[in-house]
């Protein structure tokens, strides 16, 4: 059997990006492995602890720099996460000065909004109507 | 989103896009997500497409293309999808075989084993074995502490 336990992101700075995805997304840190100048540092949602791993990847290898940097000025999303009330959700990040990029956002039976996750990155957050 | 397409970056742009060109009119998703929240709240208890079009005031040829269209799949599968998800979490809590089955509305245990051996691959009674000795394994570790 096959199954998909892991997804990652590339982040500038893996202390930062703990911060912030704990602290201002509330997922929950995972595993927090040393290996030299970075780590294998990943988390999960605190309602999924057992589900998928994001594993926020040091960002050491330079054309990794370019394409993400070409990303986010495009305004690309490098991942999507579910949230239950978008509108909410919204309210709760912009209080933690959290920019978004994209408003809440009607496509089909989806909403989405996008914001910088300051690690060099547009996420995307959607709720499934 | 409040923006003139000049300020707009690629992927504003292309949200606008995709919407307005590949997406059904907003009055037509909003009929579909009415369908869609039907199923979610009626999905143990037997529902068919003529009540579902009915909820959704959409005819059931319109129901079916729109709902592939927005949902990727027609009402039919989500509830099946539904069906069985919720037969898997009773399952892996520990509901018998035959509680599951009535708690989700079908008429026999036969149907429900049928349906559910075509769909998982495998009968309610094994699911159910496999899931609960998955969980003492789990426990175990956790106890132990071993990774």
């Amino acid at each position: 059997m096959i199954k998909i336990k892991l997804t990652s992101l590339t982040v500038k700075d893996q202390e930062k990006a703990l911060e912030f995805y704990t602290k201002t997304l509330g997922f929950v840190k995972k595993n927090d492995i040393p290996m030299g100048a970075h780590k294998w540092l990943t988390v999960v949602s605190k309602e999924e602890q057992n589900g998928v791993e994001l594993v926020l990847e040091p960002l050491a290898f330079e054309p990794a720099k370019v394409y993400q940097q070409a990303l986010f000025e495009a305004g690309i999303p490098a991942t999507a996460f579910l949230v239950d009330d978008i509108d909410k959700e919204l309210e709760r990040l912009k209080s933690l000065d959290v920019v978004f990029s994209v408003q809440p956002t009607q496509m089909g039976p989806t909403k989405l909004a996008v914001f910088n996750d300051t690690c060099g990155n547009n996420i995307q957050i959607f709720q499934m109507l | 989103m409040c923006f003139t397409t000049w300020e707009m970056n690629f992927y504003q742009k292309e949200i606008l896009r995709i919407r307005d060109n590949h997406l059904p009119k907003q009055y037509l998703v909003d009929r579909v997500v009415k369908a869609k929240q039907t199923i979610d709240k009626h999905f143990c208890s037997e529902i068919d497409l003529d009540f579902i079009s009915r909820e959704a005031f959409l005819s059931k040829f319109h129901l079916i293309r729109l709902f592939k269209i927005c949902y990727g799949k027609t009402p039919y599968q989500l509830i099946t999808e539904k069906r069985i998800h919720e037969a898997e979490t009773l399952l892996t809590k520990g509901a018998s075989v035959s509680e599951t089955c009535y708690q989700l509305g079908f008429e026999s245990m036969t149907s429900f084993s049928i349906y559910f051996k075509k769909h998982r691959g495998l009968s309610p009674n094994k699911f159910r074995k496999k899931a609960i000795s998955d969980n003492s394994v789990s426990c175990l570790i956790f106890k132990f502490g071993a990774t």
